[in-house]
């Protein structure tokens, strides 16, 4: 131990190992309430990941994709006129990792029967694209359409019960033509769907994509939705896709669907504000054990600073004590955390919330996400806490006048 | 010790109080913790309920009202036919109910809205002017013309008008399923349009005048809905038997929390996801408070050895140590309330502009905030968590002081200083 360097690492680390089991009782406690706090730090923001995956998901699932190519003005008004014709090849500009693209017409329409009328979105589609929306994993009663082709229609389960109808009957539909027209048509039901989110069942019909354009006499499409593989390809994907698509909208998700976007935003900041509040209301209790570790230690750090410890030796001793009692609370808490969410992992039957869960776009089955993002977040943090947590008892310690404390 | 005076309970108060200021830092840091809790969680809470406030105005006002009288049947079937007969006689029969502020019958039917070249599907309402505008106020978002000045007016959404490619002064023709099974059509000319910047209900729904609507879709003089607006929200549930009263026979009553489920399950999830957060800020300063007592038991060891031995009953000291327990948790509420009341009460009065913080302003119109928030206090808000944390402190000084019981006089008594 020579003076001008400072103790080595080891010891000291050694050093408040041991004071640490000096008093296990009262570390005991304090642990656990960084263990508590960690746990439940992490569990919250577990639910908060998943309910923002989720959102994100049935945002994207919502015939919306990652990316979408619009014709400008096509939200505002939408409408066949508002269509364009895809440039050929503008694929090859993708990237590699891509879930899929789907390109579709999509209009609203009014649907009469005898009893009602309603306004839907009728969607044509190619059905052998659609893995990317909710469509492909949507279960079917009656036959699915077996193409772009295909000029039956999938009408929703709720739509169908509202319309007092079923599969096989007749539907008519009235929707706008190329040459702006109101056209009507009469419709064979093909199938009735079921979705996950009830509400799309009402709001889309969806036929095939070539039997639609047959029908309103064009050959354009209204939007590609491309799905990606992961959200970081977005911003390169649209860059690369708005030089192709030099007429049209290359818009983002977050775009189209604001209020999911804004959520998922939401989300984003909550796991700094709970750590604020729960590990600040520790921070407490951590600069109370530490204040009174260094008091009962007066005799003995004035001791040493008597036998010529450095200043800078009793500082570096309290911040040490501090991070190792948060490293090893951090580390149960993480431990009890991920326990606790081994349980529910599988996921967490919300069906009693249904409607509302619906409205914000979410599913009745909440899956947790336990990411490792959050977890490194919460480690460096919480270190960085017990840093902060030990500059009044360190300065405490500093203050020690060795002859005074000698003479207790 | 066993039956104290008065004044011996005077003095044990006072020995107490000097007690916890043997080691100060050590109140201060427990109080304050306490304190900290307190204030988040009456901060928490009053921000919760101002912002359920303004969720449940910004759901009710344009559209909704606070409850409805509709036909049995039309909440979960909204036809044409499900309608309710005298819809004025009905409307008026909930006037003079105390509570109530505005009343006003609509009739209701979706239908193809054309515009000569171009149609499209919408939402049509007919309505009183003079006793909507009192209600809802979705007149205020007049965007061009004028609200409904003639009996033949439609007021347009500004979305729908440009999917119809219609403006101020065109003429439009409605067509639906009416109330006797035929077509139900109208002619009205568009005299206003509003934007409120939803777009479900700026591209869906239009109304007209209800005579004409009734004419038109053949529904004599019935409503779909006599909407009513009361003075408080909140209060709906209390006047529930009062608007049953007047409700007649045939008629179902269904205030704002059924007609928008969706939005009081919101509210429970919100409430359920804050909840657990101010749980587990209680309990963690519950543990911080039972370490603080822990290394208050353990170092005053020979001084309770000494108290035990000339006498003092074990019970005796437990009280102690918990009145210094109730000192400190009274200290940290004193401290917690007047954060809250000094951060709160300026707030509810001026309110929070969250338009005003950046990136903020397109989220709060996405989360149906308002531009402004007003937190909202209430004695409920403010006894809650300094009740609960009331309990978390006693159990949490009684862990520790337990010990006291179980203490050997001779044993503490040569226990070091």
């Amino acid at each position: 131990m020579r003076p001008g360097r400072g103790m080595p690492v080891k010891l000291l680390i050694q050093l408040s190992w041991r004071n640490i089991w000096r008093h296990r009782r009262r570390n005991a406690i304090l642990l656990s309430a960084i263990a508590v706090a960690v746990a439940g730090v992490m569990l919250l923001n577990t639910m908060m990941r998943g309910m923002q995956q989720d959102l994100m998901n049935t945002a994207i699932e919502n015939l919306t994709g990652h990316v979408k190519i619009l014709e400008p003005g096509y939200l505002d008004d939408p409408g066949i006129e508002r269509g364009f014709e895809a440039v050929g090849g503008w694929q090859s500009m993708l990237p590699e990792k891509i879930a899929g693209w789907a390109s579709r017409i999509r209009l609203p329409a009014v649907v009469m029967s005898e009893r009602e009328t309603r306004g839907i979105q009728l969607v044509g589609v190619d059905p052998a694209r659609e893995s990317i929306s909710f469509l492909g994993q949507a279960e079917v009663a009656g036959d699915r359409l077996y193409g772009g082709e295909d000029s039956r229609i999938l009408i929703g389960a709720l739509l169908a019960e509202a319309l007092d109808t079923a599969a096989g009957r007749r539907l008519v539909l009235v929707t706008q033509g190329a040459d702006g027209r109101t056209r009507e048509a009469g419709f064979r039901i093909a199938g009735v769907y079921r979705a996950e989110i009830a509400g799309l069942e009402k709001a889309f019909v969806f036929t095939g994509l070539a039997a639609l354009q047959r029908l309103l006499g064009t050959d354009r499409i209204t939007e590609i939705s491309i799905r990606l593989d992961g959200e970081d390809l977005e911003t390169p994907t649209i860059a690369a896709l708005a030089e192709t698509f030099e007429n049209q909208d290359v818009v983002s998700w977050r775009e189209l669907e604001p209020q999911a976007a804004a959520m998922v935003e939401v989300s984003d900041m909550t796991i700094y504000i709970l750590f604020v509040i729960v590990m600040g209301a520790l921070t407490f209790g951590l600069v109370n054990t530490l204040v009174t570790a260094v008091m009962e230690r007066l005799r003995e750090l004035g001791m040493l600073r008597a036998i010529g410890m450095r200043p800078r030796a009793v500082v570096a001793q309290v911040v040490v004590e501090s991070t190792v009692i948060m490293a090893i609370g951090v580390a149960a808490g993480l431990v009890l955390a991920w326990s606790v969410f081994s349980f529910v992992a599988d996921g967490i039957d919300l069906t009693a919330f249904d409607d509302s869960l619906a409205s914000f776009g979410m599913r009745a089955t909440f899956v947790p996400v336990f990411d490792i993002r959050d977890v490194a977040l919460i480690v460096v943090l919480s270190l960085a806490l017990s840093v902060l947590a030990s500059f009044y008892p360190a300065r405490r310690a500093v203050k020690i006048k060795p002859l005074e404390a000698l003479r207790r | 010790m066993t039956d104290p005076s008065p004044r011996s309970r005077a003095l044990f108060v006072r020995v107490a109080w000097r007690n916890l200021w043997r080691r100060r830092l050590r109140t201060w840091m427990s109080a304050c913790g306490v304190g900290f809790a307190i204030a988040l969680v009456t901060v928490g809470m009053s921000f919760q309920a101002g912002t359920y406030d303004a969720w449940i105005d910004t759901a009710t006002s344009l559209m909704t009202g606070h409850a409805q009288v509709q036909h049995p049947a039309y909440f979960d079937d909204p036809e044409v036919r499900h309608n309710l007969a005298e819809g004025f006689d009905l409307a008026s029969r909930f006037e003079g109910v105390p509570g109530v502020v505005a009343v006003a019958p609509r009739a209701e039917a979706f239908a193809l809205v054309d515009a000569g070249q171009r149609s499209f599907g919408a939402m049509v309402m007919g309505v009183d002017p003079v006793r909507d505008a009192a209600l809802s106020d979705l007149s205020d978002h007049l965007a061009a013309g004028e609200y409904l000045p003639h009996p033949d007016s439609a007021f347009v959404g500004t979305a729908l008008a440009t999917n119809l490619g219609v403006g101020v002064g065109d003429e439009i023709v409605v067509l639906g399923a009416a109330a006797e099974g035929g077509v139900g059509a109208l002619v009205s000319s568009v005299d206003g349009l509003f934007e409120t910047g939803r777009a479900e209900i700026d591209r869906n729904v239009l109304q007209v005048g209800l005579a004409e609507m009734q004419a038109g879709f053949e529904l004599g003089d019935a409503v779909h809905r006599v909407v009513i607006k009361t003075r408080d929200a909140r209060g709906v549930a209390g006047m529930r038997e009062t608007l049953e009263a007047a409700t007649p026979t045939g008629g179902r009553l269904l205030d704002w929390n059924e007609l928008l489920p969706e939005l009081e399950q919101a509210i429970q999830i919100d409430k359920a996801t804050a909840a657990m957060t101010y749980w587990l800020l209680l309990i963690v300063v519950a543990m911080s408070v039972v370490n603080a007592f822990i290394m208050t038991v353990f170092e005053r060891t020979r001084e309770f050895g000494m108290l035990l031995a000339i006498g003092m009953r074990p019970n005796s000291i437990i009280g102690m140590l918990s009145v210094e327990a109730l000192c400190v948790w009274a200290m940290g509420t004193v401290i917690g309330i007047v954060l809250c009341l000094a951060l709160v009460v300026p707030m509810s009065v001026v309110g929070i502009d969250i338009a005003g913080i950046e990136g903020m302003e397109a989220m709060a119109g996405q989360l149906m905030m308002p531009e402004r928030l007003y937190p909202a206090l209430n004695v409920r808000v403010l006894l809650e968590s300094p009740g609960w944390m009331l309990l978390g402190t006693l159990v949490a000084a009684l862990i520790p002081a337990l010990r006291v019981r179980r203490m050997q006089v001779v044993e503490s008594l040569r226990e070091e200083e």
